[in-house]
């Protein structure tokens, strides 16, 4: 939801036109109700599975505070939405590498953070080879039952 | 014709016009296709070497665990002087 939103306000800097044409059945789609922001953030924060979901739901109950405040569909509005979602999708990308070490994201902006630290192709690979076996233990082999 | 060109787009500046925003929009786009298509690339040869190393680390374990097993059987056998069944069990599975 917070990333269709975003697209939507990007839309306005890219193609103003179409976005005034069609605002208001985006803003129906897309638009945020502030009875469903809090129902979201409460059910985030009840349920633990939904947990990686925390940095939306807020961003969405951000999204209808500042409605509440501004009241117009404006610049300023726009570009608040645009700044708050895209630190929200962003904590939450964040959030969801450090929960699962082992999946693809992490796994790339492990290799990513591997490639500034080392500057070279050859060492990053090295590096992160490390990193990744001792995720790997961590994550697999830490709880293993030796043999006696 | 260059000369044009460029005294066009000053003008353009001028009166506080973006100039082609729907090239740079289309380039934007061009570029985090491209960005993406690198990035789900990557993600997946890193995934195959995490599964490599995955595997590796699982036969070093297991093989950790067989010797020790080995050397326990050695013990039985030396204290007993019989041949555990376990052994017989095992001989098939013995490092190469």
């Amino acid at each position: 939801m917070v990333s269709s939103q975003v697209a939507v306000n990007l839309l306005y800097f890219i193609w103003y036109d179409g976005y005034i044409s069609a605002a208001f059945y985006l803003n129906h789609f897309f638009g945020v109700n502030m009875m469903f922001g809090i129902f979201m953030v409460a059910f985030v924060h009840w349920f633990k599975f939904c947990t990686i979901s925390r940095f939306s739901a807020w961003a969405e109950l951000l999204f209808g505070v500042n409605f509440l405040i501004i009241q117009q569909d404006n610049l300023y509005n726009i570009l608040f939405q645009v700044i708050v979602g895209s630190v929200a999708i962003a904590a939450t990308l964040v959030y969801y590498a450090r929960k699962y070490p082992l999946c693809s994201l992490s796994l790339l902006m492990s290799f990513i953070s591997s490639m500034f630290t080392t500057r070279s192709c050859e060492d990053a690979f090295r590096k992160w080879d490390d990193k990744t076996e001792s995720k790997v233990h961590q994550k697999l082999f830490s709880h293993r039952h030796e043999y006696k | 014709m260059t000369k044009l060109k460029v005294k066009y787009t000053r003008n353009y500046l001028a009166t506080g016009m973006n100039i082609n925003s729907a090239t740079i929009s289309v380039l934007i786009g061009i570029i985090t296709l491209i960005g993406g298509f690198l990035a789900w690339w990557l993600a997946k040869v890193l995934s195959e070497r995490k599964e490599d190393i995955t595997q590796t680390l699982t036969l070093k374990y297991l093989r950790d665990d067989f010797l020790k097993m080995q050397e326990d059987i050695k013990e039985i056998k030396n204290e007993t002087k019989k041949i555990p069944i376990i052994e017989e069990k095992l001989k098939h599975l013995h490092p190469k």
